[in-house]
């Protein structure tokens, strides 16, 4: 399987986008990913409007002929993703 | 625009995928779709919004002039709600720099916003001024949470340092507080990219104003105290969009207007267009930028007129209707707000 995570938003405003094979994950980023193929995970909350600058990530994840996209808006982002955006993250280049 | 019964019921990322891939005509009637789409969850949400909850002690407030700080230490977590208190009003300053340069921050802030506004703190009724510092790890942003907390990152060193070494930063963000007890613009498209360069202008203003720096003398470059080596010199330039750094793609006209998806509609992109007619304005006036042309985009800022979805060409007729009330109608004021909306090919009726 291959991801493509960008980043967008931010103080910044700068898009972040990293592409990884998810056989260079640790064994339960792999886990957390097989999950996501078939779960929507989301937060305990809706991001709360009226706030500014935070980050938005949208998770694409290629399995053969299949793509499945998943969104999240900061504060609102599970625990449980947020290693996997934190690894992919310190992957990513800057896309303009 | 025509209806699109398939459209209506796809989700937005499968129907960017069929914008990219399919023919112009439809990628401009999917484009068109998405873009209402956004605009009714927006709705909801700005209705929302403006139930803006206030801390504790919020009613507490006095005769005004005396900011209310609370500094919190997050540890590096990214939990939403304030970690552990390390600095309240009054307190002298400790052995963290990021603690003391985010109440340094807020303080002059406030005094912008008191002393040449009178404008007493987000709400202007005193509401506390709560800043979040070391979120997250290695967190390269800085953000207002719309209720009433401004969170800031230590950065990675590569792209963003400590994002609390920004004076016009921490302006921009607490103004992002302002901006929502005023206009309460929504952040998306137009309105949110004159949100954006709102708290861009006033950010900016903090940090001249304490430099004591006239429109000639100031850099006019956002985030240059926080960048990285990759970003340097800045993140945004007012003077010059689209020329801070490798990245920068900043339009300083409309002309030049980035349609995108990304980035709530490039609300972080078009608000260079904005940034340079406030610019303009400036340095054509020669004085202090926080006098007349803050006054003025204060004023408007404040203007009943302006709705959550005002557009550039709203608030650049509302400027110049303050700036005519304020100054007289054929004022050196009045002019060179027109001049600076014409800089960036806005029109202004």
């Amino acid at each position: 399987m291959h991801l493509k995570l960008v980043r967008s938003g931010g103080f910044a405003g700068l898009d972040m986008v990293a592409t990884v094979d998810t056989d260079d994950l640790p064994a339960e980023q792999q886990d957390l990913v097989a999950k996501l193929l078939t779960a929507d995970l989301q937060g305990p909350g809706m991001s709360r409007s009226g706030g500014a600058d935070q980050f938005s990530y949208q998770l694409e994840i290629h399995h053969g002929e299949r793509t499945v996209s998943r969104h999240w808006e900061e504060p609102a982002v599970p625990e449980t993703v947020r290693p996997l955006l934190a690894a992919l993250t310190r992957q990513a280049k800057p896309a303009r | 625009m025509s209806h699109q019964p398939l459209a209506c019921i796809l989700p937005p990322d499968l129907l960017l995928k069929l914008a990219q891939e399919g023919s112009a005509e439809h990628r401009s009637t999917i484009l068109q779709t998405l873009e209402l789409d956004h605009t009714f969850r927006l709705r909801r949400a700005e209705l929302a919004a403006r139930q803006l909850a206030r801390p504790a002690g919020a009613l507490t407030a006095g005769a005004g002039g005396t900011p209310d700080r609370s500094i919190y230490d997050q540890e590096h977590s990214t939990a939403d709600i304030p970690g552990t208190l390390v600095r309240k009003e009054g307190q002298g300053p400790v052995d963290d720099r990021s603690v003391n340069q985010a109440y340094d921050g807020f303080g002059l802030t406030y005094k912008l916003y008191w002393d040449v506004y009178h404008r007493d703190s987000i709400d202007d009724q005193g509401m506390p001024i709560q800043g979040l510092v070391h979120y997250g790890d290695a967190y390269d942003n800085a953000f207002w949470d719309g209720a009433g907390h401004m969170f800031f990152g230590d950065g990675d060193g590569h792209l963003l340092t400590d994002t609390t070494k920004g004076l016009d930063v921490i302006g921009h963000e607490l103004t992002h507080g302002v901006t929502q007890h005023e206009a309460n613009l929504t952040y998306s498209g137009q309105s949110g990219a004159l949100n954006e360069s709102i708290s861009d202008v006033f950010g900016s203003l903090v940090k001249q104003r304490h430099l004591k720096q006239t429109a000639a003398k100031a850099d006019w470059l956002i985030g240059a105290d926080i960048v990285g080596p990759e970003l340097a010199p800045a993140l945004r330039s007012m003077k010059a969009p689209g020329t801070a750094n490798k990245y920068d793609n900043q339009p300083a006209d409309m002309d030049h207007y980035v349609h995108t998806s990304s980035d709530n509609g490039g609300v972080h992109t078009n608000s260079g267009i904005p940034n340079h007619a406030f610019y303009v304005t400036a340095i054509t006036l020669k004085g202090k930028a926080w006098e007349a042309p803050g006054n003025i985009w204060y004023d408007a800022l404040c203007d009943p007129r302006v709705k959550p979805n005002t557009t550039f060409a709203k608030f650049a007729a509302v400027t110049l209707r303050h700036a005519r009330s304020r100054y007289g109608t054929t004022s050196v004021q009045a002019d060179a707000v027109r001049a600076g909306w014409d800089a960036v090919k806005v029109r202004v009726r």
